[in-house]
């Protein structure tokens, strides 16, 4: 968390944020999408990286690996989070964590797959803070994935009394 | 001295301070706030669930209902996501149109918090100002679009209605006014020795935890965080003109309050060069049509009044989307007040926990439930007890 806080400051020392103009220099530059492209490879290689546009990255990577590149986006990249989808899909459960690097309007989606049959991740709450916390708690009860080492498993907006099994986002249900 | 017991204040889920329903749940010391445990899930409709069974043209009428106040910005990254998905290049027109009536939504969308703001700190007059000055916001977009609020403007592709020439001076006309209004009310309220007092150094997010919990929008740039989607993405017209985002270091209500404020000055200089720029450009041409639906993924962000709106849509080249995820910015920004309330007094808390503008309606949208439990009241009753309700309050007959 800590990291990330340093690589804002950096940045602005850089020029890459300009307060009061916004628009970062660099914000149109095909080489600063290059260098970040080639960062994200070298720190992560097993996964595919498809840049669909030029501002929408998609990285498919490893489900067990999600908290090793979450952890590079968030505070290696400096990216800020904006949210994760999680989708009930014929292949399994997809979560797509959709990181956004600010300076340039890059929106990183990390995406990883986990089987119907043993819907587990590793919970982005214990390294990368509270943030994640809801969104985590969101897919669990209405997915019914299993975020490891997510301490607070309440309901986030299904009723307290929702039956056990109750995931009303999954294919199966209704 | 005896040690202080902790003791629990609920907050909600209705509260007279609060427009939508919503629980927080604050622990204190004293006076002195130890803990937030915030529940959400008293607004949930399940738009997400909705969505995957409407047609394309459909969505963004649909989305519109999600939010009462920032009604515009959800189709707006909705029709986003969409072109983002189907690969549509928007005509130019159109795309000063989506700024024109975004930018009118964020001046009233503010101004409503300004006035909610002043009115939770007891000071009533700045509520009726604001309201007062939010209405030829609202009359202009009355006069755009046909409706003061869900303009039901946007559709993949363009928009559905132009502009006209004869329009423009009108509408000018409205906005030269505004301003003076605005740098009036601007001025009074920032300047207000006792507004100074009341907000200044209360609720601060420091930018260490905004960055953490990821705050954004006003929130964010109150916090000292360079972030607007309209400058970082650029989309519709925002990267064609001259303006200017709001940043300010404090993290506290006043500069949540001054964000707010001056942003909405930038918002009349959008619209006004949006409104010149129109002059110069075929009319009419305001839809690129989206002849086959999207079969791939998009996302499209727009940056709301309280920050960065993302709809993600997922097609497979049917009518309807295979998944469709709305993440309004309040997700995001009500969450970080566990920090922003912690040590500060209870009095203070009220006004700490709007400082985000909150917007629960946005951020309980997700996947649907059927309630499968029984109906508790009906129309009629519900009715009744209001009515019996003002009885009691030695009105009514």
């Amino acid at each position: 968390m800590a990291d990330n806080v340093k690589i804002h400051q950096n940045l602005e020392k850089d020029g890459a944020y300009v307060p009061g103009k916004g628009v970062s220099p660099n914000r149109d530059s095909d080489a600063e999408f290059k260098k970040i492209e080639k960062r994200c490879l070298a720190f992560y290689s097993k996964g595919e990286l498809n840049k669909l546009r030029k501002r929408r990255w998609y990285w498919e990577i490893e489900a067990e690996d999600v908290v090793g590149v979450a952890d590079f986006c968030f505070n290696a990249l400096g990216c800020r989070f904006s949210i994760a989808t999680g989708a009930d899909t014929p292949r399994g459960f997809t979560i797509l964590y959709h990181f956004s690097l600010d300076y340039i309007g890059l929106m990183i989606n990390v995406r990883v797959t986990i089987p119907h049959d043993d819907p587990q991740v590793d919970s982005l709450t214990v390294l990368l803070g509270r943030g994640f916390e809801w969104i985590e708690r969101e897919m669990h009860e209405m997915l019914g994935i299993e975020f490891r080492g997510l301490d607070d498993t309440r309901h986030l907006l299904l009723p307290d009394d929702s039956p056990e099994g109750y995931h009303p986002y999954r294919r199966s249900f209704g | 001295m005896a040690e202080l017991k902790r003791r629990v204040i609920p907050i909600g889920p209705f509260h007279p301070l609060q427009e939508e329903a919503e629980y927080f749940k604050l622990t204190v010391e004293g006076e002195k706030v130890v803990g937030l445990d915030i529940q959400l899930g008293y607004m949930h409709r399940g738009h997400e669930k909705i969505c995957e069974n409407k047609t394309y043209d459909q969505i963004p009428f649909v989305v519109e209902r999600i939010c009462g106040i920032c009604s515009t910005s959800h189709p707006f990254a909705a029709v986003l996501a969409m072109e983002d998905a189907a690969g549509i290049e928007v005509p130019r027109r159109a795309s000063y149109i989506r700024s024109i009536i975004g930018e009118l939504e964020r001046i009233h969308s503010h101004l409503l918090w300004v006035g909610l703001a002043g009115h939770f700190l007891g000071y009533n007059t700045v509520w009726m100002w604001a309201w007062k000055y939010r209405e030829p916001v609202l009359e202009m977009c009355e006069m755009i679009t046909g409706n003061r609020n869900h303009y039901a403007m946007f559709k993949p592709g363009g928009v559905r209605r132009d502009i006209e020439p004869a329009m423009i001076p009108p509408l000018m006309q409205v906005l030269d006014e505004l301003d003076k209004k605005l740098w009036m009310l601007t001025k009074a309220v920032l300047d207000d020795p006792v507004f100074h007092k009341r907000v200044e150094g209360v609720g601060i997010l420091t930018k260490e935890k905004a960055i953490e919990y990821s705050a954004e929008g006003p929130t964010g740039r109150a916090s000292g965080i360079v972030i607007d989607v309209r400058k970082d993405d650029p989309h519709a017209a925002y990267d064609w003109i001259e303006w200017e985002e709001i940043v300010f270091p404090e993290g506290d209500v006043f500069a949540k309050a001054k964000v707010r404020l001056l942003e909405c000055l930038e918002s009349t200089k959008i619209i006004r060069q949006c409104l010149g720029k129109l002059k110069g450009l075929p009319e009419g041409d305001i839809d690129a049509k989206m002849e086959h639906p999207p079969d791939g993924e998009g996302i499209g962000r727009y940056e709301a009044p309280r920050g960065e709106v993302i709809h993600y849509v997922k097609g497979n080249g049917s009518m309807y989307p295979e998944r469709y995820k709305i993440r309004a910015p309040s997700f995001m920004n009500i969450k970080s007040n566990e920090v922003a309330v912690l040590g500060g007094s209870v009095a203070d808390a009220a006004i700490t926990l709007a400082a985000v503008d909150p917007c629960y309606c946005c951020t309980e949208r997700i996947a649907a439930f059927d309630t499968r439990g029984k109906f508790l009241y009906t129309w009629d009753d519900m009715v009744k007890l209001s009515q019996e309700k003002t009885v009691r309050m030695g009105g009514g007959s």
